[in-house]
């Protein structure tokens, strides 16, 4: 059985303690020997002890007073371990987890504090992860009516900006192109014609559809305006400026909790930028998919989506147009486009819409 | 791990200094700053770390960001003779108090101090951190999470506020503590807090909800005055701070009916 060095305290030792091996026996006590000298020890109790209760002690009490020997290091404990008769086998182990728990409450004591430090930044990674889910789960919980409401903010805000009209030939063509493609929509749809000379359209949030006057004429076929119509109102319909918007909110809110800034100015800019909300990639593919979707179903040649997707492609070499800033009508998107509106087959109705006639309404470039 | 034996001598009453005197190529190790005077010869090298890792530059990285936790610096200064015969260097307590020598081989190589006790070692000491890991501990016992470790066998000196007192404590015999009065113990004492006992003295007593108490066997040096206290009372009674200032001289003054008057600080 091996011997095992330990720190040997007793009352006629010296007080700071001596060093000391010592060495089961075979009924449960322990021998100790230190500077020549034997020293038999029965009754043992065993404790962790110490700073930290990092170490092991064995003491007991004789004739003389209490002695106690500590074992320092871990190879000392291993084989005193390794050695123990079984007798003490549940209080050695009783030692050990009174050990471990010192160690496992600073663990858990530290973490909670680390926690307690990181969490906006926690959160903040949290939301990273999950914003997508997140921001749909808040969508749902928005009312119609609401974003009606912000339809008519993100109204207001464009018409500082430019000229909309709510009625004319253009805009009763472009309702008569829309309107089919809005079934079973939740929203009033509401249709305007801004005069402005770029090749733009958006949908803000609420059924709220503006079309560029410069769409209008550069676009050869009603099919190709009810592409950029479907697109937008997938947009709407899929309530991806809402998204946006919630996201962009939450993000600023939570950077504002993780840098301390209560200052409130968070909100006010993500209302700010209801109309110059740009969506993300992959809300746009998104759009394509669900806008192509509402041409099938409205029996619409989507052949025309692809088409004027094509256009403002080649438009893009010569100036780039606002659309494209915002949506990124890469070669991909137009493939895949072209990709799945050629495996669709059908007899497409065709549009009885008077485009020239909508297009001499506009007012002069 | 060579330790250097080294000689020393305290001078001083409640404002020592240590003088060590090294043997040729020997070297003490020193807290920054510290160092009061030296002679020729003595060489000064300062040193990323302790000065005791012989390890590679992450080794040294670790060393000397243990150090920045306990509130020392990330350099330590080694003070070594290149002379030819014995030559000696001071090193001055910062605050008024006592220098503890401990010869950390007869106490079984390892002590733990309070978090800036440390004043200087034979060079081979090592300095390390030793948390507590007594969560109860280290919110109330008044040292803090963070404790000082020397590790060697060699000499190290501490520093203790106002007067020293070193005890044994028996196996089993506990001392209860006023917290911030730690100054170093053995490891195997078992360092605890207990509630004061009653909700009165523990508001209206003075000394804190808690006592730290040291359970033995082994040695312990308490201090009787804590830095922060003496800091305190100073501040307390600088007449910048709305403090009363005891005029000197003049009998029937302010000083005189003031302090008949006025509370004992």
């Amino acid at each position: 059985m091996s011997a095992f060095a330990g720190r040997l305290f007793g009352p006629d030792l010296p007080g700071a303690g001596v060093e000391a091996t010592a060495r089961w026996d075979n009924d449960g006590g322990l021998v100790l020997s230190h500077a020549g000298r034997e020293l038999s020890a029965a009754d043992l109790s065993i404790d962790a002890a110490g700073f930290n209760a990092a170490r092991l002690r064995l003491s007991w009490q004789d004739e003389a007073g209490k002695h106690s020997f500590f074992l320092e290091t871990e190879e000392a404990r291993a084989d005193c371990l390794a050695g123990a008769p079984a007798q003490h086998a549940v209080r050695l182990a009783t030692a050990a987890g009174m050990r471990g728990r010192v160690e496992r409450r600073f663990r858990l004591g530290w973490a909670a504090l680390f926690l307690l430090l990181f969490l906006p930044v926690l959160a903040l990674g949290a939301f990273f992860l999950a914003q997508d889910d997140l921001a749909d789960w808040v969508v749902r919980r928005i009312p119609y009516e609401q974003e009606a409401r912000l339809g008519d903010l993100a109204l207001a805000q464009s018409r500082l900006q430019m000229q909309l009209a709510e009625s004319g030939p253009a805009v009763e063509a472009i309702r008569a192109i829309g309107e089919p493609l809005t079934a079973g929509s939740p929203h009033r749809y509401r249709w305007f014609v801004a005069d402005q000379p770029d090749l733009n359209a958006f949908a803000a949030p609420g059924g709220v559809v503006v079309v560029y006057a410069g769409l209008l004429r550069s676009a050869d076929s009603a099919e190709e305006i009810a592409g950029v119509l479907a697109h937008e109102i997938a947009h709407a319909e899929l309530r991806h400026s809402l998204k946006t918007m919630v996201k962009g909110m939450g993000l600023r809110a939570l950077v504002a909790v993780a840098l301390g800034d209560f200052s409130g100015t968070a909100l006010a800019e993500a209302a700010k930028n209801l109309t110059e909300l740009g969506f993300s990639r992959d809300a746009e593919r998104e759009a394509d998919r669900d806008g192509l979707r509402r041409l099938v179903a409205a029996r619409i040649d989507p052949g025309g989506m692809v088409r004027f997707f094509e256009k403002l492609a080649r438009e893009q070499s010569m100036a780039p147009p606002v659309l494209l800033s915002t949506h990124p009508a890469t070669e991909e998107r137009i493939a895949e486009l072209r990709r799945e509106v050629a495996a669709l087959s059908g007899d497409w109705l065709p549009l009885a819409i008077d485009l020239a006639a909508a297009r001499a309404a506009l007012p002069a470039p | 791990m060579g330790m250097d034996v080294v000689d020393y001598e305290i001078f001083g009453s409640e404002m020592q200094y240590v003088e060590i005197e090294l043997d040729p190529g020997e070297a003490a190790v020193g807290e920054a700053g510290v160092m009061m005077y030296m002679q020729d010869g003595v060489q000064m090298d300062t040193v990323f770390g302790d000065g005791s890792q012989q390890g590679g530059f992450f080794s040294k990285v670790i060393g000397a960001g243990k150090r920045l936790l306990t509130g020392e610096g990330l350099f330590t200064t080694i003070f070594h003779n290149e002379g030819k015969g014995k030559r000696r260097v001071a090193f001055a307590a910062p605050y008024p108090g006592k220098i503890v020598p401990v010869k950390l081989g007869e106490i079984g190589g390892t002590l733990i101090c309070q978090k800036d006790a440390f004043l200087c070692a034979a060079k081979g000491v090592s300095l390390g951190i030793a948390f507590q890991k007594k969560l109860g501990v280290g919110l109330f016992g008044g040292e803090g999470f963070i404790m000082q470790k020397l590790d060697g066998d060699g000499m190290a000196f501490v520093h203790a506020g106002g007067t020293l007192m070193e005890k044994v404590l028996a196996p089993g015999e506990t001392l209860r503590v006023d917290t911030g009065c730690i100054v170093a113990f053995q490891p195997t004492v078992d360092f605890d807090i207990q509630y004061v006992g009653k909700v009165k003295s523990a508001i209206f007593g003075g000394e804190g909800l808690y006592f730290a108490t040291l359970c033995g066997p082994g040695r312990i040096w308490l201090q009787s005055l804590p830095l922060s206290r003496l800091a305190n009372r100073i501040i307390l009674s600088a007449p910048a701070a709305g403090g009363r200032s005891a005029e000197q001289g003049s009998l029937l003054g302010a000083g005189l009916l003031g302090g008949l008057l006025g509370s004992e600080d």
